[in-house]
């Protein structure tokens, strides 16, 4: 889990990505158990209730679900909820500013999908 | 938490603190007097040994316990935010133990000591009163003298706990302008037989009342109160720290 | 309930005032931070907190009772003061026991595994502990004594940076696991910042804000390109540091920016960030603020 400081996005925010990161990527597999807030808090060195906040967010947004006495288990068909929801904010979180950087430089459209096609988007084993 | 059980708490915690003194100091003193008194047994024939045992040295040690008892053991209980009425009455109480124990082990000590070596034992209050040996009156006779002396120590050190730098000083210099002052009165200024080697024994009469060694022991007990009671108001914005 | 209310408290110690009319609430169960430069009287007002000096005018409550006239409230907290009040011939175990003695939820066997933690030899006595470990030792003692209210002052102090980060999560791992209410006062300020859901800033003995840190970080920016774009924007805000970088410029901000004027900022060239807790806290305290004319 990597957790960088100093964005622009509040510490819980920060970390409720970083957990659905987790999610996306497979260490935290469907309706398992993920790591505690407690844990979370004592391992990234933050306040307890930071991390419920994150937590809470998650719940919220149905991407966990807890388990009475046991605790904070993955929603099955989360990561799915993930990736969509990405996609979608993919365009203003990315393209956007893509975008308008290439204009402050007068890059033109046709180079940035030069770029694009030579880098490579996605493995076709998705 | 209720406040007796703060207190005996507490009591335990000063007890503690001073135990170590008291032991060595008892271990010392005893020793002394045991030294000091088969030293005289081979002159028991000429007459006229005696010993008066422990108690002039415990005067001064309950004195002095007084003035040193007091300061670490009020910072230890205030930092685990122990009450400043809880820490003055188990402060109070220990003095008491204290006292009550000395007091013990000065008649037990010295009848022992009369016991084995056969010296003849005369308590410094039979020798003042001109009474026979009667442990039941002697004993809170030598209670109060003891409680004077431990609280007058203890007065002395809350006196300069909370005095500033100017009053450290007067109270450091106290004993030489009281006496410089008593000197005064040898010139004769408010009377003509009255010098200044009269009034500090003269009070001391007077404590000791040489009538009546209950009525002493009261007058001195009388001090006492007075000493606490200022003790008290001392403490009572007394800062930790 | 535990809060901790101060109601118009002030103190002077000759002719300083130490504290100026302070009135502030601690919620319970929360870790609070109360961060001051030094000198600023964050000691002086943990001192009457806990009824160890005495305010000139002013009142202290603990859940609703008066800290002056109740005996019992202050047994509810744990006071681990920068200055030492352990006498050197104590033992470490003997200071233990009596904080067991008094604080009769103390966890003996936890403060047995954090002085493992820590390479504590407990078997010295006060005299013999170097600066950093005394400050280690009375950090065990305040965190084994599971009182509802820790209060710390400057609780790292002389401690080696291994040390101070081992310290910081026992903090969290003890809050976590039951209803505490922490009162952290130090002026290392990066350090501690995510440790803390509230803080209060105390500048010459004034309370300069008290709020939660989250709020607290969304309202300070730096702005940051060319000298007159960024006065341009800036003009009726408060900001809090200016440092020119030869025709550019860096400005402390404190306030609030929606999206809106972030994006027209980023669309004359300039650039945003959020600024630390750090920052936040030296620009206010620093007594530099610009006045734009």
């Amino acid at each position: 889990m990597f957790f960088p400081q100093d964005n622009e996005k509040p510490i819980y925010l920060q970390l409720a990505s970083a957990v659905e990161d987790d999610i996306l990527s497979g260490i935290f597999k469907e309706d398992e158990q993920i790591i505690s807030t407690t844990e979370l808090s004592i391992a990234l060195r933050i306040n307890p209730a930071t991390a419920n906040k994150a937590i809470n967010l998650l719940v919220d947004q149905g991407l966990l679900y807890k388990k009475r006495g046991l605790g904070m288990f993955v929603t099955p068909g989360a990561s799915d909820k993930i990736l969509s929801r990405r996609k979608e904010l993919f365009k203003d979180d990315f393209v956007l500013p893509l975008l308008k950087e290439a204009r402050k430089i007068s890059l033109p459209a046709e180079q940035i999908i030069e770029i694009i096609m030579k880098e490579g988007c996605i493995d076709e084993s998705d | 938490m209720n406040r007796i059980e703060d207190i005996l708490k507490t009591s335990r915690m000063v007890l503690n603190a001073w135990k170590n003194t008291i032991g060595i100091y008892l271990g010392i003193a005893i020793f002394l007097s045991a030294y000091i008194v088969f030293s005289i047994r081979p002159f028991i024939n000429m007459g006229n040994t005696t010993h008066s045992g422990i108690t002039l040295p415990n005067i001064i040690f309950i004195f002095i316990l007084g003035i040193t008892g007091f300061y670490e053991e009020f910072s230890v209980a205030g930092s685990m935010n122990i009450n400043r009425r809880v820490y003055f009455t188990a402060h109070t109480f220990s003095l008491f133990i204290v006292v009550i124990f000395l007091s013990i082990v000065d008649m037990f000590s010295s009848h022992l000591l009369e016991l084995l070596s056969g010296v003849s034992f005369y308590h410094t209050a039979e020798l003042i009163f001109q009474i026979r040996p009667d442990d039941l009156i002697i004993l809170p006779f030598i209670a109060a003298i003891y409680l004077f002396a431990a609280t007058s120590g203890w007065l002395i050190r809350m006196l300069y706990y909370r005095a500033n730098k100017l009053q450290k000083m007067l109270l450091s210099l106290s004993p030489v302008i009281l006496l410089f002052l008593l000197r005064l009165l040898d010139f004769g200024f408010i009377s003509e037989q009255l010098r200044h080697t009269d009034i500090i024994p003269g009070f001391f009469v007077y404590l000791l009342n040489d009538l009546n060694i209950l009525m002493s022991s009261i007058l001195f007990f009388s001090i006492v109160l007075v000493n606490l009671f200022l003790c008290y108001l001392l403490i009572r914005r007394a800062p930790v720290a | 309930m535990n809060l901790i209310e101060l109601s118009d408290i002030s103190k002077q110690f000759g002719k300083t005032k130490a504290i100026d009319k302070v009135s502030i609430t601690f919620a319970p169960n929360k870790i609070h931070g109360l961060l001051g430069r030094n000198g600023a009287g964050k000691t002086t007002l943990l001192n009457i907190i806990n009824n160890r000096i005495f305010p000139d005018q002013g009142t202290v409550k603990i859940g609703g009772s008066s800290v002056k006239n109740d005996e019992q409230i202050l047994r509810n907290v744990f006071y681990m003061t920068e200055k030492n009040l352990y006498p050197e011939s104590y033992s470490l175990k003997e200071l233990l026991n009596l904080c067991k003695d008094f604080y009769p939820t103390t966890d003996l066997s936890c403060a047995n595994n954090l002085a493992e933690k820590f390479k504590l030899n407990m078997k010295q006595k006060i005299g013999g502990l170097s600066s950093g470990y005394l400050s280690i030792f009375k950090a065990i003692m305040a965190l084994s004594s599971n009182a509802l209210i820790l209060i710390l002052d400057e609780p790292v102090s002389g401690l080696d940076a291994n040390h101070r980060e081992l310290l910081y999560r026992e903090i969290l791992a003890s809050y976590a696991a039951k209803a505490q209410t922490i009162i952290i006062s130090t002026h290392l300020i990066e350090e501690i910042a995510t440790l803390l859901e509230e803080v209060a800033i105390i500048n010459n003995g004034k309370i300069l804000l008290q709020e939660p840190v989250e709020s607290l970080l969304q309202k300070a920016w730096i702005v940051a390109g060319e000298k007159s774009k960024v006065r341009r924007f800036t003009e009726s805000m408060r900001t809090l540091r200016t440092t020119p970088i030869g025709q550019r410029e860096e400005t402390l901000l404190f306030g609030q920016i929606d999206n809106e004027q972030l994006q027209t900022g980023k669309d004359i060239g300039l650039e945003f960030a959020r600024a630390s807790l750090q920052k936040i806290f030296i620009g206010l305290t620093d007594n530099m603020e610009a006045n734009h004319e």
